[in-house]
């Protein structure tokens, strides 16, 4: 809620002004969410942790069960591993990134 | 009136079976075909032994009147049930028939499964249902619905009695959906199998997101992400063939030993390539299949729940001719760390083996449980607690072999000494302790660890000599024996054979309140 002091005619006016969001259905929710790549084209940080190494760049070819990157996570050093294949066309992170569980690591077409 | 011959009679039998066998007619069978789906009757013939399957209650038949029922046949009500032998042992099953009315459930289909489950308990004998059906038959009202409470119902007094084995290979939407949610395995055919309380129509008009069907509920979505499912196969043959796999682990029910399946590998062999697989530096991972090829007889696993929560691995084996259900850590995933689902996974897998007598052999590598706020927030307390507490309740023998890591509540959890473990084995790299070295270095030489890198490490190196392995634990006696890698089949048999015949009594209760 804002206040405002509006001059009408030399006559002075104090008005409240509510600014009204429009409530967003789901609807338009799930419709903004469908641009995402497809899941299962995007490998996912599965728990927090620290980037070691990343094993690939923009164009590297994959295999299910390519090691994409390296997370330190649990005092272990985890191969993060591709599940289709592909190729890879995006790395999100680099060696000493933080990250969480779901955070986007690489893309792959 | 002539009196009919006997060969007038038996033709007008063969004559009323035929059509019955016919289901839907050949147009639909033709239809069901296309769709990459076996009939009714085709499908149990791939599940029991060749031609060993007697169909019962072929002649039942609808009595319903409303709408246009009244003008439609739907031979054997649109599902085939009896029993047969699978791998020479009796089983009894039931498939829907979805080119009758597409597979819908009124008060006779649902009878037809109610009268054989009834039968299948009192037999003491394995239940399989084969699920492709349109979901209620909504001519038949409460009469449908009555049908499902019946079969839920008996699944539950069935639960834990004999084994119930669920085979999706159709649609399973709505109510349906709760009989195999019951059953202790459900197996999905990919592309095939479907499964949602509320299906992708609803789903849009009720909450505004759009999915498909295959991603909502397909064999994938099930049995990676919901864990509701525990195989995804590729075909329905190879689903059948794992089915028919998985059945010879198994006892026929809770009262007998699982089957014994003499075996060519020797008891005593040892292997000295388990050596070097598990690391001895604590951050490396490996594959921990690769140790249960090694020790079980002829290195034979069927995995169950493959493709949900990797980070710990479950399933059936044999070590010298007799079932074992193996839980394993699976350092390569998640660096092998408890979370919900791992703890839900082998929970259930536990419970499981645990009632139909089957020891549990558990396989130790857990560096702790998965911190963060998705996990606490979403009830690690509760559901890492249904692990501690089927271990507990368990009085199979239950066998624990300490691989590597078991550090604080992950260590008890796995099946430790303190949940009433019979035999506890560590390899030499064990090392059991309240936590990893790094972290407990930094609590008790707090001072210490603020100095230089060097004297940080030598802090850690210190922890890590006197706790990170086996002797503590074992100077308690809460490892019986520290072992060398190669003699870990050997010393299993061995200490399973010990356990044979263990006999260990639980309090008298009416049942126990597993933190669900």
């Amino acid at each position: 809620m804002r206040r405002f002091r509006v001059t009408v005619n030399g006559q002075p006016y104090d008005v409240s002004v509510e600014e009204v969001r429009e409530a967003k259905a789901p609807v338009s929710q799930a419709a903004a969410a469908r641009p995402e790549p497809p899941a299962g084209r995007r490998v996912e940080a599965p728990m927090p942790g620290r980037i070691l190494d990343v094993r690939v760049v923009v164009g590297s070819p994959v295999v299910p069960g390519s090691v994409v990157l390296v997370l330190e996570a649990m005092k272990m050093e985890n191969d993060i591993l591709a599940d289709s294949a592909g190729k890879i066309s995006a790395v999100h992170v680099k060696p000493g990134d933080a990250v969480n569980t779901g955070d986007p690591l690489v893309e792959m077409e | 009136m002539a009196v009919p011959t006997i060969d007038e009679l038996l033709k007008e039998l063969e004559r009323r079976q035929d059509s019955v066998r016919a289901g839907g007619g050949p147009e639909r069978v033709q239809k069901q075909h296309e769709a990459g789906k076996l009939t009714a009757r085709e499908r149990l013939g791939r599940l029991f032994d060749a031609g060993a399957f007697a169909e019962i209650d072929m002649f039942v038949e609808h009595r319903c009147t409303a709408f246009e029922m009244v003008r439609t046949t739907a031979p054997g009500d649109g599902v085939a049930t009896g029993f047969g032998k699978i791998h020479g042992r009796p089983a009894v099953a039931f498939a829907q028939d979805f080119t009758v009315i597409g597979g819908s459930l009124g008060e006779m289909h649902a009878g037809k499964i109610s009268k054989l489950q009834d039968l299948a308990l009192k037999m003491g004998l394995p239940l399989i249902g084969i699920n492709d059906s349109g979901g209620a038959r909504i001519q038949e009202g409460v009469d449908s619905l009555r049908g499902y409470g019946d079969i839920f119902y008996r699944n539950t007094l069935a639960s834990g009695v004999i084994p119930q084995i669920s085979i999706l290979v159709g649609p399973s939407a709505g109510g349906a959906v709760y009989s195999p949610a019951i059953t202790d395995f459900v197996f999905m055919a990919k592309g095939i199998a479907k499964m949602f309380i509320t299906g992708p129509d609803v789903v849009r008009a009720a909450v505004g997101e759009e999915i498909s069907a295959e991603e909502l509920g397909g064999a994938l979505a099930h049995n990676q992400r919901s864990g509701n499912a525990h195989f995804a196969c590729d075909t329905e043959e190879e689903l059948f063939q794992t089915v028919r796999r998985l059945l010879a682990y198994l006892p026929q029910n809770c009262r007998e030993a699982p089957p014994r399946r003499p075996t060519t590998d020797e008891p005593g062999r040892t292997d000295a390539s388990l050596i070097p697989l598990v690391p001895t530096i604590p951050r490396k991972a490996y594959e921990v299949r690769d140790i249960i090829a090694r020790v079980v007889d002829q290195g034979e696993f069927l995995e169950v729940h493959q493709h949900f929560a990797q980070n710990i691995v479950v399933g059936f084996a044999r070590l010298d001719g007799s079932t074992i259900g193996l839980i394993a850590n699976q350092p390569r995933i998640m660096a092998g760390c408890l979370d919900i689902n791992a703890s839900d996974k082998a929970a259930r897998f536990v419970r499981f083996c645990d009632a139909f007598n089957i020891p549990l052999v558990t396989l130790v590598d857990v560096p702790g449980y998965l911190p963060g706020s998705a996990q606490e927030h979403g009830g690690v307390i509760r559901h890492g607690a249904k692990l501690l507490y089927a271990y507990s309740e368990a009085t199979v023998p239950k066998l624990t072999l300490i691989l590597r890591k078991a550090y604080g509540g992950a260590y008890l959890a796995m099946c430790s000494r303190h949940l009433g473990a019979d035999v506890v084995l560590a390899w030499p790299q064990a090392e059991i302790a309240v936590m990893g070295p790094e972290g407990a270095a930094a609590i008790i030489f707090r001072k210490e660890m603020a100095g230089s890198p060097e004297q940080r490490q030598e802090k850690i190196e210190e922890y890590r000599e006197k706790f990170a392995n086996p002797y503590q634990a074992a100077q308690r006696g809460y490892i019986d024996q520290v072992i060398n890698p190669k003699d870990t089949r050997p010393s299993l048999i061995a200490a399973l054979t010990m356990a044979a015949h263990k006999q260990e009594a639980r309090p008298q209760r009416k049942h126990g309140n597993i933190p669900l």
